[in-house]
């Protein structure tokens, strides 16, 4: 026995060397202008993009009025420049295929802000079914500091994420490895593509990861219980019947967390947990409001953005109001 | 659950602890539990068709003991035969039948929406081979539910073999068992060579071939080469390093499962190819298929009968599916050919060369004939393997895009992913040799830099997620 516990720790000893050793010399040996690393350790990911740029432009931000959180489907789906327009102060801090998980441990860290603001939380199914390492390593990568990186680690143990930290602690993360062109402001990229009638491909049942809809759980009752306004929003998609199924299926699974603010018996100073489905809204045309089969393009961002200012203004979900503590669900079907 | 899973990490020591603390008499408790919980970690209700065919067999067995006359046996065996296979074929194979059915009459029979149970072809010939075995006198019936249900169920090798005979597992499993240094050290050393397979080898390989067979019509010759010649180390990586860490699971609970794969792309012979693959299940189809059939000991017809019937059997083990059956024949057309030119000389000759350039001439040319046969395995149709050989022939070209996945592996990661998988090929023989303790040249500190590597190389280079062994569908 004693044999065998004297090899295993030698073993392991000698093991965590390698692994330092392997992830330091990967990390700066470069080949064909990338370092070794992004090509020999899966999941990789690399550092700049739009993860990078927003941090760059958002991090210093002060009191904003609303904070735009979630996927691509955020940082694709609402310009601050219309809400500009609209007199609104508005910043995104979506990054790509952003979980709940990372949206809570992202908002307690850079998102809490004195100024109260309204939280659109955007709510894509498709990013409660992915198993989230894509959004995890990138923004390991990317995030300023070492706490909330090392939070996405321990959160949601996985060894594809431990090797993403090792490889940050490794690496010069003061060279960007990759540019985003399609870069506005304020978190926001634009894309004018147009998607010729092409629909999502997915199966006709959500079958979701319940750890993301108990962070999304956790996160609206955080900025709740700071006193913001939340609003969850399915934002316009190319819809066909199998979509509608889906999304009808991950709306049962989404109804299960608001329904924790409909019993839990909110008192009244305290404000909304709002609601707007507005993935089946047949004002969205399938041939030249979307870009790809899950993204709006800039027309349909200006249109869908119009339309989402102008439900937040009358359902007064803007500034201070008074409620009843209650939850609202208002859909826009077809 | 997955051997390449957290679950398997902590509840693989917390048996393995529980083993050596417990009484032996207690042990086989221990390890039916065990079993059963590995096994619903998957499908829970597939357990109760585990536990079915268990009871049904161990019943069988211990009826046909009380006759001495193999004729008053037969009954019981064919019950047997009819149940397990009854059950295979319904689970297994009952939607591909109503698929050709429908196909060729037009009919719109329904097709069943169930799982197919996992391991289910595995464990069903271990029952059988079992039944047979008793049947024919070569081994006693098992009096013992429990026991007899941990031969079955054995975590270690449940799920994808290697299919174990009762004559050398049995006995194993009723022995004491005291802790052995030796033991784990043989046992951590196959579970680490199997894992570094599977994740590091298998699963970076299966990023690059199922992104080209997914969509084979839009790539070129060259790739659809590389993806077939990268299938092939992917499906041995993939499925001998489950037989490894299978071997060395039950190794550090005392038990040596039978090897199941032997550098079987080192062949230099299609029937030497079969004594060197899937070790366990060539020879349950020899024991139990080929030589009742009369093997070759009857006339050259019926011979070639035997051989193309058992081959398609064993394809058809594989998959309900014409493309597993087409590989099956493909592979008994080649052992008819080599049975014909067997008979001359220079066969002779050549199969005893041990170097030069014959020897490897022959190596090159029968791992390029089962490559062949693996366009057929790794296809989702037939006429998906024969537009992928039409453009390999062809030399096909196209010029579009790559897709999505492997832009994202990149130049350089696919050619880092070709490069280890190469590298692997080259040292597979020595490995081979090192964690079955069979090379004595290694000192202590160069094996534990070694396994050091190797564990370091795990952890880095590892395609974690949630991938399954290919031979679980199976």
């Amino acid at each position: 026995m004693k044999r065998l516990v004297t090899t295993s720790i030698l073993l392991a000893l000698i093991a965590v060397l390698m692994y330092i050793s392997m992830m330091y010399a990967l990390n700066h040996i470069s080949f064909r202008g990338k370092r070794l690393a992004l090509s020999a350790i899966p999941y990789l990911q690399r550092t700049g993009g739009q993860e990078e740029k927003m941090f760059s432009d958002l991090v210093s931000y002060s009191n904003p009025e609303i904070v735009v959180i979630g996927s691509s489907h955020a940082y694709r789906g609402y310009d601050p420049r219309i809400f500009q327009l609209e007199e609104l102060d508005m910043i995104n801090t979506g990054t790509s295929s952003q979980h709940s998980l990372a949206s809570y441990i992202l908002t307690r860290k850079y998102w809490n802000y004195e100024s109260k603001p309204t939280y659109i939380i955007d709510v894509y199914p498709q990013v409660f079914m992915d198993d989230g390492i894509e959004c995890s390593t990138r923004l390991i990568q990317n995030v300023p500091d070492h706490n909330p990186a090392w939070s996405l680690v321990t959160e949601d143990p996985d060894l594809r994420s431990f090797n993403a930290y090792m490889a940050r602690l490794c690496c010069d993360r003061t060279i960007s490895e990759f540019s985003v062109e399609d870069y506005v402001s304020r978190g926001y990229c634009s894309d004018n593509d147009t998607l010729q009638g092409m629909f999502p491909a997915v199966d006709s049942t959500f079958v979701g990861q319940h750890k993301y809809f108990d962070y999304l759980h956790r996160l609206i009752t955080y900025l709740e219980s700071e006193g913001s306004i939340v609003v969850l929003v399915n934002q316009p998609m190319p819809i066909n019947s199998d979509y509608q199924k889906f999304n009808d299926s991950f709306n049962k699974d989404l109804q299960r967390v608001l329904d924790h603010y409909k019993s839990e018996g909110f008192s009244h100073d305290r404000r909304k947990v709002v609601y707007f489905d507005m993935a089946q809204d047949v004002d969205f045309d399938v041939c030249c409001d979307f870009s790809d089969p899950k993204h709006l393009n800039q027309g349909g961002v200006e249109k869908f953005n119009y339309k989402l200012i102008g439900r937040l203004r009358s359902e007064g979900l803007l500034g201070p109001v008074s409620v009843d503590g209650s939850f609202s669900m208002l859909s826009l079907k077809r | 659950m997955l051997f390449n899973s957290v679950e398997f990490l902590i509840f693989f020591p917390v048996v393995l602890v529980l083993f050596y603390l417990i009484p032996h008499r207690f042990r086989w408790v221990l390890l039916l539990v065990s079993s059963y919980y590995f096994y619903m970690g998957w499908n829970p209700a597939y357990a109760s068709l585990l536990f079915l065919t268990t009871t049904v067999d161990f019943f069988v067995a211990n009826r046909m003991e009380a006759f001495a006359e193999k004729k008053q046996r037969r009954p019981w065996l064919l019950l047997s035969i009819f149940f397990n296979l009854g059950l295979l074929m319904y689970f297994k194979y009952y939607n591909f039948f109503v698929d050709n059915i429908n196909g060729l009459s037009g009919s719109e029979i329904r097709y069943m929406e169930f799982l197919l149970p996992v391991g289910i072809s595995f464990y069903t010939f271990q029952e059988m081979g079992y039944v047979i075995d008793v049947y024919r006198g070569e081994i006693r019936a098992e009096r013992h539910w429990g026991k007899f249900a941990v031969f079955v169920a054995y975590f270690p090798q449940l799920v994808a073999g290697p299919i174990e005979r009762a004559k050398n597992l049995m006995h194993q499993l009723k022995s004491k068992v005291v802790f052995s240094y030796h033991n784990f050290s043989l046992g951590g050393q196959h579970i680490i060579w199997g894992l570094f397979k599977k994740v590091v080898i298998a699963d970076n390989l299966a990023v690059i071939v199922d992104s080209v067979y997914s969509d084979s019509a839009n790539f070129s010759w060259l790739w659809l080469l590389l993806a077939t010649y990268l299938f092939a180390i992917q499906i041995y990586c993939d499925f001998s390093g489950y037989s490894d860490i299978a071997i060395g699971a039950a190794r550090m609970m005392g038990v040596e499962l039978m090897v199941n794969f032997r550098t079987p792309y080192f062949s230099k012979s299609i029937r030497e190819f079969w004594s060197r693959w899937h070790i366990s299940l060539s020879t349950w189809f020899r024991d139990y298929l080929y030589i009742p059939l009369g093997g070759n000991r009857l006339t050259q017809t019926r011979t070639t009968i035997n051989l193309m019937l058992v081959f398609v059997i064993s394809g058809f083990w594989h998959g309900a599916a014409w493309t597993f059956i087409i590989w099956g024949a493909l592979h008994a057309i080649y052992l008819l050919a080599e049975l014909v030119i067997s008979k001359f000389s220079w066969w002779k000759n050549y199969m005893k060369t041990r170097k030069g350039i014959t020897h490897w001439l022959g190596i090159f040319l029968v791992f390029h004939l089962v490559l062949l046969g693996w366009i057929f395995f790794r296809s989702d149709s037939v006429s998906q393997a024969w537009q992928v050989l039409q453009d390999i022939c062809t030399m096909k070209t196209y010029e579009g895009t790559l897709p999505i996945e492997l832009r994202r592996v990149g130049d350089t990661g696919i050619w880092i992913k070709v490069l280890f998988a190469l590298a692997l090929m080259l040292i597979d023989p020595l490995m081979n040799k090192i964690v079955r303790g069979e090379y004595h040249r290694l000192n202590y500190p160069v094996k534990l830099t070694l396994y050091s590597f190797l564990i370091a190389a795990i952890v880095l280079f590892g395609f974690w997620g949630d991938v399954a062994f290919i031979y679980f569908q199976f």
